[in-house]
């Protein structure tokens, strides 16, 4: 999952990046509207956590401009806490909205729930033979037992469960499953996808020559 | 003196029903002695009657000779009454009596009271009746020439029971109109103490927190118009004061809550895991920024307090020029950090004012003028009296602000995009305390722009003559 955060104050877009780099999503940075509007329609992130007070153009004209192009769910942050507001952004069509200072849980939460609804997949567990995937745990338990299994790794895991029986090509996952400055040429992804495979069979992944992978 | 009611309405109608009362007690005592007065010329006039025919048999009966000198007065020692006369007299209720010179009772009627008696000689010579209350008795008489007394009297008994009977009625007919009045003038005073009673009420909602509730003003008489005008302007600008009092604690919420959602994310992530030296040091240094932020903006706050609420700081003659001086000294090497040079031309600008105040608006002014800057620009300081006022210039060569953010850059926490960013640090309020310090001394403080090329702010302080 490739999150981007809009958020000026570095501080917190920081503490905020590695606190969701921890959880295996690929997370960008943007300090200003104009940055946030070029990158959220430059990349097809998974979700976009947007913060309403910025510098040259506002998180509102950010959201508008976006939602122009494209359905990316967008998770609003703000300061302010007046009902109006709030109707206004998810009016502009935010899917979520927050207050600051807010919980950390209550945003990742809030997150997973954004983007489970985009993918169309209202629940908290995904079960795919024997295979149960806890979006809300992160965590995946293969014939009742928990399997040790690390952030990225889920990460991939719970992509392609999201959209089970589709071919997804190795672009789209390095778009969604690595930030800018990990390198698509390497071949993070393919070690990533047997290392999967060893803790939850070898079948649990297809790969199909020049198309991609898919959980089927 | 102590009202039993402190309502104006109740005060108004006492001293309604108290007037009332007197006039009405007046008019009561002027009736009654009026008709009383008339029951007694009626009842002197038929005396008199009474005593002028018994006046004339008595000059009859005395020898012509002494008619004609009362000189010689020759008293009848025996005096009968005509009986025609006696019962005329009788007829009419009254009694009669004569009395020689020498005061022995000559004759008298047989209803006169027993215990009659000779009254005093009041006055010789002329014919004068005089007149008595004896008991229920009026009673009248006359002294003739020569020293007799004649007397007549009658009971006036049935008269007084008629007029104690008219003094009740009039204390009826009193009470009744006194009722009336009270009532007429109680409805008359509630409706003159209406708008008073709108303008009650409105206060009252207003006290409840109904701070937008106005007086109705249309219904107010002409003298309370003027009264509920001012009343409602008090009112919209109390409520103007409270919702700007309200949205600036909003904004002071709203300023502190991004430092916060710093340290309180910051802290939960660094608290998941074990973490690495390093990071905590990270974290520690992120809460100190944090820390930092809110603890400049509560300096901030309190700075605008202190200016708004102690108006009446000491005012010293001091040079405008020399303070920028100083200023413009102290902050030389930070703006030479940023590649900026500081340009100064400062005449002696005597005013009058807080020294440490205006020294802190010369400072906001100038910082501002240094961050807000492109690199490799100036800032250009200049002091000095025009119009006999010390005027303080300070331009910049910044990327100026925007037609549209001009007239609000002194607002508390307005931030143009330019200077939103948060790497410049300030905390909003800079140029609010610059207003606020500029109010405070009665000074004026103004900003021009050319967007993309220049900003400049001036003070012009107050004539120091004044």
């Amino acid at each position: 999952m490739r999150l981007l955060i809009v958020e000026d104050e570095p501080d917190l877009a920081r503490s905020l990046a590695r606190a969701l780099r921890e959880d295996g999503y690929a997370v960008d940075v943007a300090e200003d509207g104009d940055e946030g509007r070029f990158k959220a329609l430059e990349n097809d992130y998974d979700a976009i956590i947007l913060d309403w007070m910025l510098p040259v153009i506002s998180g509102l004209e950010v959201l508008v401009d976006l939602r122009k192009k494209k359905r990316t769910p967008v998770l609003m942050l703000t300061a302010r806490r007046a009902v109006d507001q709030r109707v206004e952004g998810l009016n502009a069509g935010a899917d979520d909205y927050l207050a600051k200072p807010f919980d950390l849980k209550e945003l990742r939460a809030r997150l997973r729930a954004i983007i489970r609804r985009s993918a169309g997949e209202a629940r908290d567990q995904i079960e795919i033979g024997t295979v149960v995937i806890d979006t809300w745990g992160k965590k995946i338990t293969l014939a009742g037992q928990t399997v040790s299994i690390t952030a990225r790794e889920y990460a991939l895991v719970e992509y392609l469960a999201l959209r089970r029986g589709k071919m997804i090509s190795r672009t789209e996952l390095y778009e969604h499953l690595f930030d800018e400055n990990e390198d698509s040429l390497s071949n993070l992804l393919d070690v990533r996808v047997s290392l999967v495979r060893k803790k939850l069979g070898a079948d649990f992944i297809v790969t199909r020559r020049g198309q991609g992978y898919c959980i089927p | 003196m102590k009202w039993p009611s402190s309502s104006i309405r109740t005060r108004i109608q006492l001293w309604h029903g108290l007037l009332l009362a007197c006039i009405l007690v007046a008019l009561g005592i002027a009736a009654w002695r009026l008709r009383w007065n008339d029951e007694l010329r009626r009842v002197d006039r038929e005396l008199n009657e009474a005593l002028s025919q018994m006046h004339r048999i008595l000059g009859a009966g005395r020898p012509a000779a002494m008619r004609g000198n009362a000189g010689t007065p020759s008293p009848p020692e025996q005096f009968t009454m005509p009986p025609d006369i006696a019962a005329q007299i009788a007829e009419r209720g009254c009694y009669y009596a004569l009395w020689t010179r020498a005061g022995k009772l000559v004759a008298h009627s047989s209803n006169a009271p027993a215990t009659l008696t000779m009254p005093k000689l009041e006055s010789g010579g002329t014919i004068v009746t005089h007149w008595r209350n004896s008991g229920d008795a009026r009673e009248g008489y006359v002294f003739t020439p020569p020293g007799e007394c004649i007397f007549a009297g009658v009971s006036v008994a049935q008269e007084r029971a008629a007029m104690v009977r008219f003094g009740w009625w009039l204390v009826a007919l009193g009470g009744g109109v006194l009722g009336i009045g009270l009532l007429v003038d109680a409805w008359i005073v509630r409706r003159a103490i209406q708008p008073v009673e709108d303008i009650i009420g409105a206060a009252e909602r207003i006290s409840r927190g109904h701070l937008s509730a106005r007086i109705d003003s249309d219904s107010a008489s002409h003298e309370l118009k003027r009264l509920t005008k001012v009343l409602n302007e008090t009112f919209a600008s109390l409520d103007a004061a409270f919702s700007q009092q309200a949205r600036f604690s909003g904004d002071v919420a709203h300023e502190l809550r991004t430092p916060v959602a710093v340290i309180v994310t910051d802290a939960q992530n660094a608290l998941e895991r074990e973490r690495s030296a390093e990071e905590y040091r990270e974290t520690i240094a992120t809460h100190l920024r944090s820390a930092q932020r809110m603890s400049a903006l509560i300096e901030s706050l309190l700075d605008l307090a202190q200016i708004q609420s102690h108006t009446d700081a000491a005012h010293d003659p001091c040079d405008l020029g020399a303070l920028t001086n100083e200023v413009a000294e102290s902050l030389r090497s930070l703006a030479e950090q940023q590649g900026i040079t500081i340009e100064t031309s400062l005449s002696p600008a005597p005013c009058t004012g807080n020294t440490l105040q205006l020294v802190q608006i010369i400072t906001n002014l100038v910082s501002n003028a240094i961050q807000h800057n492109r690199s490799g620009g100036h800032v250009r300081i200049s002091s000095k009296t025009e119009d006999g006022r010390a005027v303080l210039r300070v331009e910049n060569s910044g990327p100026g602000i925007s037609p549209e953010h001009l007239p609000h850059i002194f607002d508390r926490f307005y931030r143009t995009d330019a200077s939103r960013n948060r790497k410049t640090g300030g905390v909003g309020l800079g140029l609010a305390i610059c207003k606020a310090i500029a109010d405070a001394h009665g000074a004026e403080l103004t900003a021009s722009s050319q967007p993309g090329a220049s900003t400049e702010f001036a003070l012009r302080m107050p004539s120091s003559a004044s």
